[in-house]
């Protein structure tokens, strides 16, 4: 149990980092965060302090696979929402604007760019072979935990940029993109559900921490990451769409009409127009 | 060949108006809808015999009417007939063809003469399933229309009919994917103005989202007709487990697709009945963002649930349980869309017209479909009905009492429109009747039958099972059915002959293509409709009170001589030729007849290049939907090559999916050894450099500088061709080091993918070459960059796949094997 409360001294840092960062920002911009983005970054510190202590050091250290990959699914699809839902568009201009990072961040946003960014690392970082190298070297592990939020961050750009100067796609182009992301996540959950043997050789040395084989852990994980993941995402797109939709029906002219009408037929006219 | 614009007659003649050779060379989307439905209807006679053939045969028990073999081919060839041959080519070549561009107000598809092509390769392909009945070795395919591996394969059944097969459905699938880039790239881009999504009539969100499901679908079973063509042809094992590799890959190919393919049938017949059902209700869709949503919805779970369709291939109880829960909530949206259909039908002023009548029939056989199709997602009961006639229920339930009268309805609702004339509303009663009681009666007791055991796909039963007296009521239903097809036919006759002249609007309908004379002028809209609300043309005829929403649009028919002159493309021979040669080039193969294969492509390719330069871009600028449109903004092309990378893109990740798992289980054979990383490396950057030159191009040729656009343009060519001949020097060495295409599991799929990708920037290295002898002709200025631009994405495209296929295949294997 006390690996629950177990914080690593990276996640530590990286939190304190962060946090401070954030508060610096709205000091030298001068203005008031508000009391929603306060709880969001909140909530994304608690998860990044989740993700990077307690699950990383049950998911590898004790080498239960399952949780390795909610730590994956909440570094990459719950921290960097919450990031940048946290951070508004004045604290980003100054330095997202700034000379060197324009360019690079210009092309980054693109949302083919960020898509085929998120997919390699993504498809990249679960190849056995990286994986246990991973799992076995802190100092690899580490950077590709971090580089997953990078990732994370770039890959939600299209669909929730605050920022005009790097705007967010139109909305069927969002739902076209977040429809997109299943082809990665199926690509890479699929082989590890559907697998027949055990692929990363981190976690072949059992006991497990709840007994489980495996195997087993294999299959859970994969289908941690293939449903929630998918799940997830249909609720992502289901949000946008329901935004859409209310924006357009908001658009159209005229008093708009009232629920009920929907129920009510129109007679038969006498005559046409 | 630019066309001339014309100005418009007085009169406006119909679209059927016209010599018959104009059909052959006709690229109005109505035309070519029409001859997608006549061919449609012609197999549907074609299939509907089979079925009777199947009932006669199970008639009686230990019945010698067909023998074993023939009832093999038979039940194949009814199950492929009508899924690829009747109702695809019904619900998107047909009706959304003729529908799509009248339903967003555009006087034609996004690419007419794609549109065309689509058409006569669609009849080239179900010319060729059904060739085997020509030869003396041959006979009709009888694998059963998902033809499992390993009974495909050479040894188990020789003899040229499943070749047909295979290659037949490719050829199937080269036109459904066309169609679909074509519908996708016709709504993003045409709609009229003022029409935005949330405003389009919802047969066209549901054709939307079917492009989308048929561009992502159809690369998983053209991947696995291609490696079953390599097993028969070349030799390749890639469904044998001899070799290491497993016959199950077939079904995950097949299924992949197969599933989305059953949600590309399904919801343009939702589209249909959410058509009819407002229009005699007299009243708006109920719910409307939801019944769009519910569609994506679909679209987007109808990929994670192919696997219930492999229960019985033993994946184990996690994937199993996974498939069950990812297969039910599919019931939620469809559940959605029963409940929306229901609402606005409740409290309409009902016009019980026989359409009507066949979309309230929809609603209760595809609900007791959709009931027996969640029983299929709970394993332990699939178990038990899997290859019984339980499942031929359920199926029959959702693809004839779903899918089947939404067409019938349909076509009720639709032909005045196709035709200019009235069906008998009388005879379509009967009609209905005959349907409701000959479906139910055929199909119900099968319910029975399965649970009882009788297995699918049987050709006779012993006397002594008890199925004997369902099985011959099921027969007697059977001709009931046909008898009330047989109605339909007479119908369309008598209407064809001496029917009632249909007004333009006979329903008092909501949709935009009732707003136009029918049948329609070739032009569709004098001028182009403005939309500001859902219904447009409701709110056209009764203003703003009908739903709240000031939907007032421009008028539809101006006094004449003030009308816009109207831009039509001009007509071409190229399709029928190109798909004729694609058909010689298929029977050269089959036949292993080289003379052939060399005519047939021959044949091929002078009528792609002779499209090409057709195209008006390198002509006269005179493309008519620049005008018209109002969608998106981007350019059609653009939105149109971008649809066919996606497609592409699912192609590769197959290939290399497949090559990921089977590198692991080859046996024996040198294996990733031999590959030479220096000179692949060399490769790669040659590649990217040749990325890098083209960016360069389009910058030359958005400046308008000739030199450096020529300069970099065959600098870019130069690149890929050093490319292909590294490729071709690396094979020969590999072939040397041991490593043939037939060696191992490794080296087929090695070679498969490197191949196909080798081939497409032989493709891209052909177009760029185009591009240069046009620069050289002075006929790519500054204002084409866009053909320069879509070269480049092309090319771009390749690039990305060869960096990918570098690492995966290259790299990692070297690491690994270190």
């Amino acid at each position: 149990m006390a690996q629950l409360l177990y914080i690593t001294p990276g996640a530590a840092i990286a939190v304190a980092a962060l946090g401070a960062i954030y508060a610096l920002g709205a000091r030298r911009a001068g203005r008031a965060l508000g009391r929603d983005r306060k709880i969001m970054f909140g909530w994304a510190m608690v998860a990044l302090l989740l993700a990077l202590g307690p699950m990383d050091a049950i998911g590898v250290g004790h080498r239960f696979f399952l949780v390795h990959m909610i730590e994956h699914f909440t570094l990459t699809l719950i921290v960097p929402p919450l990031l940048i839902l946290a951070t508004p568009d004045w604290m980003l201009r100054p330095w997202m604007l700034s000379r060197p990072l324009r360019p690079v961040l210009a092309l980054l946003t693109k949302p083919l760019v960020a898509f085929l960014f998120f997919t390699l690392l993504f498809v990249g970082a679960h190849d056995p072979l990286i994986l246990d190298a991973a799992c076995h070297r802190e100092a690899l592990r580490i950077p590709i935990h971090l580089l997953f939020i990078v990732a994370g961050l770039v890959m939600w750009w299209p669909v929730m940029s605050p920022l005009p100067e790097f705007p967010p796609l139109s909305y069927p182009h969002q739902i076209l993109y977040v429809f997109l992301l299943l082809i990665p996540m199926t690509a890479v959950a699929a082989p590890i559900t559907l697998a027949h043997q055990v692929l990363y050789t981190w976690y072949m040395p059992a006991p497990h921490p709840l007994g489980l084989t495996p195997m087993e852990d294999q299959v859970l994980g994969g289908l941690f990451m293939w449903i929630v993941d998918g799940l997830f995402l249909m609720c992502v797109f289901s949000a946008i769409f329901f935004r859409w939709s209310q924006q357009e029906e908001g658009s159209q002219p005229g008093p708009g009409a009232p629920r009920r009408a929907q129920l009510r037929a129109v007679p038969t006219p006498h005559a046409r127009v | 060949m630019a066309a001339q614009p014309k100005a418009i007659p007085a009169e406006y003649p119909s679209y059927l108006k016209g010599d018959p050779i104009s059909w052959l060379n006709t690229i109005d989307h109505k035309r070519v809808g029409v001859l997608y439905g006549v061919s449609a209807l012609f197999f549907m006679m074609l299939g509907g015999i089979e079925a009777l053939l199947i009932r006669i045969q199970l008639f009686e028990p230990n019945n010698t009417f067909l023998s074993a073999h023939v009832y093999n081919q038979v039940f194949t060839m009814h199950g492929t007939t009508m899924i690829f041959l009747v109702v695809m080519p019904l619900l998107l070549g047909f009706a959304a063809n003729f529908l799509v561009p009248l339903q967003i107000g555009a006087r034609d598809v996004a690419f007419p003469r794609l549109n065309a092509l689509s058409f006569w390769i669609f009849l080239s392909g179900a010319v060729f399933l059904h060739m085997g009945w020509f030869w003396h070795h041959g006979g009709l395919p009888d694998a059963g229309w998902f033809g499992y591996a390993n009974l495909t394969e050479r040894q188990y059944t020789p003899g040229m009919a499943i070749d047909f097969w295979d290659i037949g459905l490719l050829i199937l699938g080269v036109s459904t994917v066309m169609t679909g880039l074509n519908f996708f790239t016709t709504i993003v881009t045409m709609r009229a103005p003022g029409m935005t999504y949330m405003r389009m009539p919802m047969f066209v969100w549901s054709i939307l989202v079917t492009s989308i499901l048929i561009l992502l679908a159809f690369p998983p079973l053209t991947v696995g007709l291609i490696f079953l063509f390599m097993d028969r042809f070349f030799g390749t094992h890639y469904y044998q487990a001899v070799a290491g590799a497993t016959p199950i890959l077939w079904q995950h190919l097949f299924w992949l697709f197969g599933h989305p393919e059953v949600y590309i049938m399904a919801l343009p017949a939702f589209g249909m009945i959410s058509e009819i059902i407002p229009t005699f209700s007299r009243k708006p869709l109920f719910g409307y963002p939801m019944m769009a949503y519910s569609l994506i919805l679909i679209a987007f779970l109808s990929y994670g649930v192919w696997g219930h369709h492999m229960f019985a291939t033993g994946m184990g109880p996690v994937a199993d349980a996974t498939f069950a829960i990812t297969s039910m909530l599919i019931a939620i949206p469809t559940g959605i869309k029963i409940f929306s259909w229901i609402a606005t039908v409740w409290g309409g002023s009902l016009k019980m017209t026989t359409a009507f009548y066949f979309a309230l029939g929809f609603i209760v056989e595809f609900t007791i479909g959709g009931l027996s199709g969640i029983m299929h997602a709970a394993v332990p009961i699939d178990l038990q009905q899997t290859d019984s006639y339980f499942v031929v229920a359920h199926f029959h339930y959702v693809l004839f009492g779903g899918v089947m009268f939404a067409i019938l309805g349909a076509f009720y609702y639709w032909w005045p429109k196709v035709t200019g004339r009235m069906l008998s509303e009388k005879l379509g009663k009967v009609q209905f009747w005959l349907t409701v009681i000959g479906f139910n009666g055929t199909f119900f007791p099968m319910h029975f039958l399965g649970t009882w055991g009788m297995p699918r796909r049987i050709y006779t039963y012993g006397s002594g099972m008890g199925w004997t007296f369902w099985n011959q009521f099921e027969t007697v239903s059977a001709f009931i059915l046909g008898f009330a097809f047989l109605l339909m036919f007479i119908n369309m006759l008598r209407s064809l002959r001496d029917g009632e002249i249909a007004p333009a609007d006979p329903w008092d309908a909501r949709t935009l293509e009732w707003s136009i004379p029918s049948p329609p002028p070739a032009f569709n809209f004098v001028t182009v409709p403005s939309v500001s609300g859902r219904d447009a043309f409701w709110a056209r005829k009764y203003g703003t009170g009908s739903h709240g929403a000031a939907a007032v649009a421009s008028a539809g028919d101006p006094p004449n001589g003030e009308a816009e002159a109207i831009h039509m493309p001009e007509p071409s021979f190229f399709p029928i030729v190109l798909a004729a040669g694609l058909l010689l080039c298929g029977l050269g193969v089959v036949v292993a007849w080289w003379r052939l294969i060399m005519a047939g492509g021959v044949i091929l390719f002078l009528s792609i290049i002779g499209m090409a330069f057709q195209y008006p871009t390198f002509g006269q600028h005179t493309h008519e939907t620049e005008a018209a449109s109002g969608g998106g903004g981007e350019d059609l092309r653009k939105v149109g090559l971008w649809a066919f990378i996606g497609s592409e893109s699912v192609f590769f990740a197959t290939l290399i999916a497949t090559f990921m798992v089977y590198k692991s289980r080859s046996m024996g054979g040198p294996g990733a050894d031999v590959l030479e990383i220096p000179l692949t490396s060399f490769s790669t950057f040659i590649l990217l450099m040749s990325s890098l030159l083209m960016v360069l191009a389009l910058a030359a040729t958005q400046r308008g500088d000739k030199t450096w656009q020529r300069v970099w343009l065959a600098g870019t060519v130069l690149f890929g061709l050093i490319f292909l001949g590294d490729q071709a020097y690396e094979f020969t060495s590999l072939y040397h080091h041991g490593l043939g295409f037939t060696t191992d599991l490794f080296s087929q799929c090695f070679f498969t993918l490197v191949g196909f990708h080798g081939f497409h920037v032989f493709i891209g290295v052909v177009w760029l070459s185009v591009l240069l002898v046009v620069s050289f002709m002075d006929r790519l200025p500054k204002s084409r960059a866009l053909s320069v631009e879509l070269a480049g994405l092309y090319w771009h495209f390749v690039d990305i796949v060869w960096v990918v296929i570098f690492t995966l295949v290259y790299l990692m294997q070297k690491v690994k094997g270190a």
